[in-house]
């Protein structure tokens, strides 16, 4: 029958709360912390009390830090765990993404959505391109699986014509309608209203660059997005070639009409999900190489700080968009940053590790090496505080 | 080294008599601040380790008993001086403020 008195109970809880310290640690030094809790504790208690458990939870945790000495090593923890957390959200963004992501409307249900925006029949010169990835490289049919290598290692293609986008399809189209332009966004609203779209305001607005006013609204339906853009086009010689261009009362109207993916409401929950984990581990990782790098010369010490400040520095680019683009999607709830032309829509945050790839490799590959390496030297000096070298016991009565 | 706040003067004057393991470095630090500060033992090992990487304390030897084990603790020579020149320092400032005092006894 196990023994249930009260210190043995007591011994029992607060060795359990001792998980917090690093194996190593607790071996060497877990009968001590528990033993002198004991002989402070009143007798009869059998639980610790709310103050100990997190004393004894705060405290495992800052021995998982190492360097006992130093005043920067929590903070240093904190970045790092941001920073992984940050680089991690990325990761649970892309993947919700890819896992809740529903496909693109059908070529025929394209056709049919785009007839009831410009109803006309068609002339000739209009343009559609189609990319079904949920992001990627368009005209590349990349899978994740291509895309996670191409971010992981140096990229096969790192073609800068090649723009990372999320996937969509986009139409331009010419229609002979007499109708005015701002009567047929209207009528375009009121088709796609009674198949069920949920319509965003119609904005109809001239530039002033005398290419006539344009009308845009987007509407959504079943997790997809429509913008539309429409106005009144002639086709027009310019320089010798003939272009489709926007004139106030030209012939015929003009449709651009995009299809996206609206952001699947897993995502973020993916995204925090992901970037917490990922924080916690970094935060973990780094006790790791603190703890493994701490008993050593002076030498030895300013090459692992030099090779962390290296690391974090190397990350700081990405990291300011990805800090960026994450806040902007937590306060606002939508993925696309104010200015896609800069941003890329939706793409951004695996595009900041994509596009900062060269400082990483150059600096922060070689950094985390270094690290690697130090933390897996055997330290040629034995740790200061290492109970396992004591002297031998010398038993009671020496107090 | 910063400046060294009251618990380490605290930790460090327990050990100055003689090696004391936890438990005795606790109620020492009780007594010595007359219950103002009462150490958990996460905190006071903590402050040991630190205390040891600073090399102002060193482990002694370790006991057993009622199946408890017992490390001591003890000053090393820099932790000796450490702690002589911290009490030196607050020993000065006390020896200001009641002087002070005494010369300007206020009407409070």
């Amino acid at each position: 029958m196990p023994d249930r008195t009260a210190p043995v109970l007591l011994a029992r809880r607060y060795r359990r709360l001792l998980f917090c310290y690093p194996r190593a640690y607790r071996k060497a030094r877990g009968d001590e912390i528990v033993g002198t809790m004991l002989d402070a504790a009143p007798p009869g208690r059998d639980r610790p009390t709310a103050r100990e458990a997190v004393n004894l939870v705060a405290s495992g945790l800052r021995a998982r830090l190492g360097r006992p000495d130093s005043r920067w090593v929590v903070a240093f923890s904190l970045v790092t765990a941001v920073i992984v957390g940050l680089f991690g959200s990325v990761v649970g963004y892309r993947l919700a993404w890819q896992a809740a992501a529903r496909p693109l409307p059908t070529p025929a249900a394209v056709r049919q959505t785009v007839a009831r925006i410009a109803p006309g029949p068609p002339v000739g010169g209009g343009t559609q391109s189609r990319d079904d990835y949920v992001f990627g490289w368009s005209g590349m049919h990349r899978s994740l699986p291509n895309e996670a290598v191409h971010v992981l290692v140096p990229p096969a293609i790192d073609d800068f014509d090649l723009d990372y986008t999320p996937g969509g399809i986009d139409i331009e189209t010419y229609r002979r309608d007499n109708t005015g332009l701002a009567d047929a966004a209207r009528a375009a609203r009121a088709r796609l209203r009674a198949d069920g779209w949920t319509l965003g305001t119609l904005d109809v607005s001239d530039d002033g660059f005398g290419e006539g006013p344009t009308a845009t609204f987007s509407a959504r339906r079943d997790g997809t997005v429509l913008t539309v853009s429409m106005d009144r086009v002639r086709y027009e010689t310019l320089d010798g070639e003939k272009y489709w261009t926007p004139r106030a009362n030209g012939p015929l109207l003009g449709a651009h009409v995009m299809f996206g993916r609206e952001m699947p409401a897993v995502v973020p929950y993916g995204q925090g999900v992901a970037g917490v984990l990922a924080g916690a581990f970094g935060w973990l990782v780094f006790g790791w190489f603190s703890r493994r790098t701490t008993a050593r010369t002076p030498g030895e010490r300013a090459r692992t700080r030099i090779a962390y400040g290296a690391l974090v520095v190397s990350t700081l680019p990405a990291v300011v968009l990805l800090a960026e683009v994450t806040w902007y999607t937590v306060t606002t709830g939508t993925p696309d940053p104010p200015d896609p032309v800069y941003w890329g829509p939706s793409a951004s945050p695996i595009d900041a590790i994509g596009n900062y790839r060269a400082v990483l490799d150059v600096i922060g590959a070689p950094a985390l090496l270094a690290l690697i390496v130090s933390a897996l030297l055997r330290p040629r000096r034995a740790p200061a505080v290492d109970a396992r070298r004591l002297p031998p016991d010398r038993t009671a009565g020496n107090a | 080294m910063a400046a060294m706040r009251e618990p380490t003067f605290l930790i460090l004057t327990a050990l100055a008599d003689g090696p004391r393991h936890g438990y005795g470095v606790i109620k020492d630090v009780s007594e010595l601040s007359a219950g103002r500060i009462t150490l958990l033992a996460g905190t006071l090992y903590t402050a040991l380790d630190r205390l040891t990487a600073e090399g102002l304390v060193e482990p002694d030897h370790e006991e057993r008993v009622d199946g408890r084990l017992r490390r001591y603790y003890r000053l090393t020579d820099t932790g000796r001086t450490a702690l002589a020149e911290r009490a030196a320092e607050l020993q000065r400032a006390a020896r200001i403020a009641r002087t002070r005092l005494r010369a300007n006894p206020g009407t409070a």
